[in-house]
């Protein structure tokens, strides 16, 4: 049995971000594997250590600062998880939750220090994404929309199992090959479940191929 | 003299563009603007001046206000949809002042960007200012919805009295940030109401007063409908306009209990741009009974749905706008409660018109689960995000070989006909509602 947690799936919710876990739970099931996900809450205790894979998308700034917050708690916890191969996907603005500092200049907040870069909080980025990764052999698409910028260059950001990027929303519906980048790691580090990778990505390749082209023109 | 100079340099502009044969309702005003850009000070404008903003419906309410109040006797300038910018609000102006700098008619209502809304404001005070609601819409553009309520919120001028959907707990908010007067509209309970599951994307869900979970008695979309605070009381109360009763027959509605309306089409969104209608007119006066009737004929209602039959089955058009889930959801659950066999038709020929950006997020903001059911028949994706749409659906529990997926809608009419079962839902980006009532008709 898979278990996945959503982290605060009604308060880091702007951007379509419940699309990551429908496809990941979709795909799990429909090539026979058993996945459950946790959809945690602001309060919730969240006990990392009891899940092979974590989510946590993006929000709104009021909403994001809630979340560091609350998730600070845990700082110790998600660096255990971290070393112990856990995976993570964090989306949006999310990912400045894993950072050192968040400087909004009237406000400045301490960070998980996770990673080692700061967020400085200038004008929007808003625009449609398509970048290489290392994760897999096609480009990764999708779309930024979002206030910090990081002190790193990197757009997606990787560190063991945890992969974070400003790219929001639904990035493993858009980009199949992720979705089985994950399952595969998922399989690696569940021996004893004989997890399947065969399912039908026909139609999410089909939309990936026609975005590539409209990007090309 | 500068008022003067200026609604001659604008009404020559008119002049010049109706013998050119050219049409472009904010240059008048864009020219006047760039030559005096204090002209808006000069004016000498109606007794009564109504505004109206919001992510949605902005455009539908300032034409019932309009209308109802032409119905009753009123003499009305009123801004065309689309120039809600100060540009356009300039033009309207201009195009209906004298040369003496005052304005003509009885009252002037106009529709106002959520975000210009505070450049129009430093010009003119609006008596009353309608927030209908406030989502997420076009994120590209407009930033979240807290962007938003605070763009609004420095537009507001101290004493202008403010009319709000009170079922909103975004729009509420302004409750806890200005000592404007408030008044409050709002639907009861009704046959569209849903309990609190599924528990499916919300924009507020936390108190914005002391950040506990907020609890509802019933929901009609996102985070609005009849919330409480169980942490600091923050709620839906003391609506001074309900919607108290909705007939789904004979599509009536009541408003507190007495005044009855024809509301021609029982969309909330709809229903929430006559009540909004509704509070404004009474509290600036006017005979609710007069009101109410001249609300009911009111013809700009029929934009959000229409409907044909053809060989025994029901089309239904529902027009939505992309990068923006509360539209959709509303024609979501407007299609779920027919229990009958039904297809869903869902496409769009553009994102936005406005710029060039293809986020595709939304789509999971909408809660399509809510349609699948054994009722549901097929699915038709058209356009150019065909296979997003197809994906979506099958990732809200749809057997991938009830989809048909099209190109376009061009011939679509016989595919509906031939390939499909029950009652067809278009579920539309508002640019494809055309292509669809086109092809429906071509059936024979």
């Amino acid at each position: 049995m898979i278990k996945a947690a959503h982290l605060y799936y009604d308060l880091l919710n702007l951007y379509g971000d419940s699309g990551n876990i429908k496809a990941l739970e979709y795909h799990l099931k429909s090539s026979g594997n058993e996945v459950s996900v946790d959809r945690l809450k602001m309060g919730d205790k969240i006990n990392f250590s009891a899940y092979d894979m974590v989510y946590i998308g993006s929000g709104t700034e009021h909403n994001l600062m809630l979340a560091l917050d609350d998730i600070m708690q845990y700082r110790e916890d998600i660096i255990t998880f971290k070393k112990n191969d856990g995976i993570l996907l964090a989306t949006g603005n999310s990912i400045e939750l894993f950072g050192k500092s968040i400087d909004k200049g009237k406000i400045q907040k301490q960070a998980l220090s996770v990673f080692d870069f700061n967020v400085k909080y200038t004008e929007r980025t808003v625009k449609d994404v398509c970048t290489k990764c290392s994760l897999i052999n096609e480009d990764i698409i999708g779309f930024e929309n979002h206030s910090g910028i990081l002190s790193t260059d990197e757009s997606i950001i990787i560190d063991n199992n945890f992969i974070l990027t400003y790219i929001i929303g639904p990035i493993l519906v858009r980009n199949p090959q992720l979705t089985q980048y994950f399952i595969t790691k998922l399989a690696e580090k569940k021996p004893e479940d004989n997890i399947s990778v065969t399912s039908d990505y026909s139609y999410e390749t089909e939309a990936y191929n026609i975005f590539k082209q409209s990007m090309k023109v | 003299m500068k008022g003067f100079l200026g609604t001659l340099a604008g009404k020559s502009v008119f002049l010049a563009e109706k013998l050119l044969h050219y049409n472009a309702s904010s240059f008048p005003g864009k020219l006047v603007l760039k030559l005096f850009p204090n002209y808006l000070k000069k004016i000498k404008y109606p007794e009564l001046v109504i505004m109206v903003t919001g992510s949605c419906g902005k455009g539908s309410t300032t034409s019932i206000i309009a209308e109802a109040l032409r119905a009753g006797g009123k003499t009305v300038a009123h801004n065309l949809e689309g120039s809600n910018l100060l540009n356009g609000v300039a033009s309207t102006v201009i195009k209906n002042v004298s040369f003496s700098g005052k304005m003509k008619q009885d009252v002037l209502v106009l529709e106002t960007d959520e975000r210009y809304l505070k450049f129009i404001t430093r010009y003119i005070e609006p008596d009353f200012l309608v927030i209908n609601n406030i989502t997420r819409d076009q994120p590209p553009r407009q930033g979240d919805f807290d962007i938003v309520f605070e763009e609004i919120l420095k537009a507001i001028p101290e004493k202008t009295h403010l009319i709000v959907n009170g079922d909103d707990p975004i729009t509420r908010r302004f409750s806890l940030y200005t000592d404007n007067k408030i008044s409050y509209f709002g639907i009861d309970r009704c046959f569209m109401s849903y309990d609190t599951e599924p528990d499916d994307v919300r924009d507020q869900n936390y108190c914005p007063r002391c950040n506990t979970r907020l609890e509802y008695k019933y929901r009609h979309y996102g985070s609005v409908g009849d919330f409480k605070c169980p942490g600091c009381g923050f709620s839906r109360d003391n609506i001074d306009y309900a919607v108290t009763a909705v007939d789904p027959e004979s599509r009536e509605i009541t408003i507190n209990k007495s005044q009855k309306l024809n509301a021609n089409e029982l969309i909330l969104f709809n229903l929430y741009n006559i009540a909004a209608a509704y509070s404004v007119l009474s509290l600036s006066g006017e005979d609710s009974l007069k009101t109410a009737a001249a609300i009911s004929k009111t013809h700009i209602q029929n934009k959000i749905y229409k409907e044909i039959t053809k060989n025994g089955r029901k089309y239904t058009a529902l027009n939505c706008k992309a990068e923006n889930n509360a539209t959709y959801n509303l024609a979501v659950i407007s299609a779920a409660l027919d229990k009958s066999p039904k297809t869903i038709v869902l496409g769009l020929r553009e994102i936005s018109r406005r710029y060039n950006f293809f986020d595709l997020s939304w789509l999971y903001d909408i809660n399509f689960e809510m349609l699948v059911d054994e009722n549901l028949e097929n699915v038709v994706c058209a356009g150019p995000y065909r296979y997003d749409f197809a994906v979506r659906m099958i990732m809200a529990g749809v057997d991938k070989d009830k989809i048909i997926i099209l190109n376009d809608l061009d011939n679509a009419g016989e595919v509906f006909d031939k390939q499909t079962k029950g009652n067809v839902y278009g579920i539309l980006n508002f640019d494809y509602i055309d292509p669809f009532i086109n092809s429906v008709n071509k059936i024979e």
